[in-house]
């Protein structure tokens, strides 16, 4: 374990910052540009992974297990939450037959 | 920790009732036992046990606002007695998903380190993108919850992003430790993480400018799903906020003291005038919460420990005046099949229970004295000026003149005689009990603030 976090160390630590920073605006992107919503889901999961590749370069870095230990947390949640989002699509596509995100506009003003 | 053990076992066991297809007998189940958890709450009170390592501590703060939450989805569940009558089976995943929302709810209130407040947002959170959803056939249910679902994911990955941040400059999750070692820390990561963190808390409670996903979600939801966002989400969400911001980042203010200021006005302005034009009650009550949620954010700024009373007062009120008027408006509208304003012309003719319940949470919302209302804005105007903040205090005086206005302008419609006056609604025992313990409540909380103010 501690060879492992040896090897995370190898790379200074504003490198994890700036390449999950830059992971997380990718994904902010998709979410805001993209119309296709399954796209979009996969954009959240990638800020999702961001996070996660931040907090095992922290955890690594203070050499504490907290951010580590997070990391299971914060897929678990992710899980979840897309079990539930592609289950919401599935509804919708059986309504509406597309899960383009601009056909969902009926509620305005 | 009694009341997050035991309600997570009544969600499960609603989930059962269920399966047992006891259909509508299932409601009690979580009715009954959410009473006891209440009692729990009262047993736990003034105990302040930290549990797990501090991951959560039940301190009269944490049990105060649980118990609001509690007390709202008791009256939303009384109300659903009626509502989701003759429902089919799938009626005791609705409830179920309910208990599971407000397991968040209490987690939400009662966290002490950043991961448990991660995976309360998320208990609070997933459960309810799904209720929204609960009207499978609708559009507007679908379309309302996948637009919830991406905006709250959306606001839980920025959340996440500024947890990770502050995790990396103070290396630590524990509120108690990131106060200590908060002003110590020179990293600008601090400051962008605890930016970040506010953005995400900004976007769960809907204040402007990220409140524009509210108003559609709440009007595409069902009813009941909507009372339930109004009222235990956001005071989950206000819990969760002041929690964290006047413990852990208290240090760190210099940074997020002057963009929540702008934010304040902003979500007080732009929640009363935009509700000022509409002509749907549901979407009227929508802007309406995001104008209290900005009041809300007033008692934030004083940075005050005492604002926590102001906080659970507010929300308080807040939720018996949101029960009462969305109780009213589903049987409007159930009978009047749209929650259109115009369709509450002359409702006093020949509904004048209806009518004057309808009256009083109104006067509470805008408030008027003697209501609840009129006290719990009272005491966060009166706790901001004492720390000086003098100018957002006027701006929100204007706001709730500006709100009283549209208030008043529903109201009237209520009292203004007219030939299409909808005919008799026939109003169920209990939901005549929830709209009565609600007018009450408001009357006692306006005459006797001290009775919460002072709790924690």
């Amino acid at each position: 374990m501690q060879e492992l976090l040896q090897n995370v160390r190898l790379v200074p630590m504003e490198h994890y910052v700036w390449l999950s920073s830059l992971l997380f605006c990718i994904g902010v992107m998709g979410v805001l540009l993209r119309r296709n919503t399954i796209v979009m889901f996969m954009s959240i999961e990638l800020m999702l992974n961001a996070v996660n590749l931040l907090l095992v370069a922290f955890s690594a870095y203070a050499n504490k297990p907290e951010g580590e230990v997070f990391v299971f947390f914060v897929m678990v949640v992710a899980a979840a939450e897309v079990a539930v989002g592609l289950g919401l699509l599935v509804m919708i596509y059986r309504n509406q037959n597309t899960t383009d995100s601009q056909a969902l506009q009926t509620l305005k003003w | 920790m009694k009341a997050l053990i035991l309600t997570s076992v009544i969600g499960i066991a609603t989930l059962f009732a269920g399966v047992f297809k006891m259909r509508n007998n299932s409601v009690w189940v979580p009715l009954l036992g959410l009473l006891g958890v209440m009692l729990t709450i009262v047993a736990d009170w003034n105990t302040n046990i930290s549990w797990y390592n501090n991951m959560v501590r039940f301190d009269n703060y944490a049990l105060a606002f649980s118990g609001i939450t509690i007390a709202a989805l008791i009256f939303i569940l009384t109300i659903s007695i009626d509502h989701y009558k003759g429902a089919g089976n799938s009626i005791a995943d609705i409830y179920g998903l309910m208990v599971f929302s407000v397991v968040g709810a209490i987690v939400m209130s009662s966290f002490s380190n950043l991961a448990m407040l991660f995976i309360g947002v998320e208990i609070l959170s997933i459960p309810v993108y799904i209720l929204a959803g609960s009207n499978r056939r609708l559009t507007s249910s679908n379309e309302s919850a996948l637009k919830y679902f991406l905006m709250g994911s959306f606001a839980s990955g920025i959340l996440l992003f500024g947890i990770a941040l502050v995790y990396g400059a103070t290396q630590t999750l524990d509120l108690d430790q990131i106060a200590l070692l908060g002003p110590t820390v020179q990293s600008p990561m601090l400051t962008i993480g605890v930016l970040m963190v506010l953005s995400g808390f900004l976007f769960k409670i809907a204040a402007a400018p990220f409140h524009f996903w509210a108003p559609d979600v709440y009007e595409g939801a069902p009813g009941l799903v909507t009372a339930f966002m109004a009222t235990i989400v956001k005071t989950a969400a206000f819990a969760a906020f002041f929690r964290l911001f006047s413990t852990a980042f208290v240090s760190e203010e210099s940074a997020w003291f002057k963009v929540l200021w702008g934010i304040t006005a902003a979500t007080l302005l732009a929640g009363n005038l935009t509700a000022l034009f509409q002509t749907k009650m549901k979407r009227l009550l929508a802007y309406s919460s995001i104008a209290h949620a900005g009041y809300m954010l007033l008692a934030m700024l004083t940075l005050n420990k005492q604002a926590g009373g102001a906080i659970l007062l507010y929300a308080a009120s807040y939720t018996l005046a949101t029960i009462a008027v969305f109780a009213v408006m589903l049987l409007v509208s159930e009978a009047q099949g749209s929650d259109s304003l115009a369709k509450f012309k002359g409702l006093r003719k020949n509904n004048p229970f209806l009518a004057v319940v309808l009256a009083i949470a109104l006067f509470s919302m805008a408030g008027i004295p003697p209501l609840a209302g009129f006290f719990s804005k009272y005491y966060l105007f009166a706790i901001a000026l004492k720390s000086n903040l003098f100018y957002i205090v006027i701006v929100a005086i204007v706001a709730s003149i500006i709100g009283a206005w549209y208030y008043l302008k529903s109201l009237s419609m209520a009292f203004l005689d007219s030939d299409e006056a909808p005919e008799k609604i026939e109003v169920g025992l209990p939901t005549r009990i929830v709209l009565i313990a609600c007018v009450i409540g408001a009357l006692i909380l306006g005459i006797r603030p001290d009775l919460i103010l002072h709790l924690i």
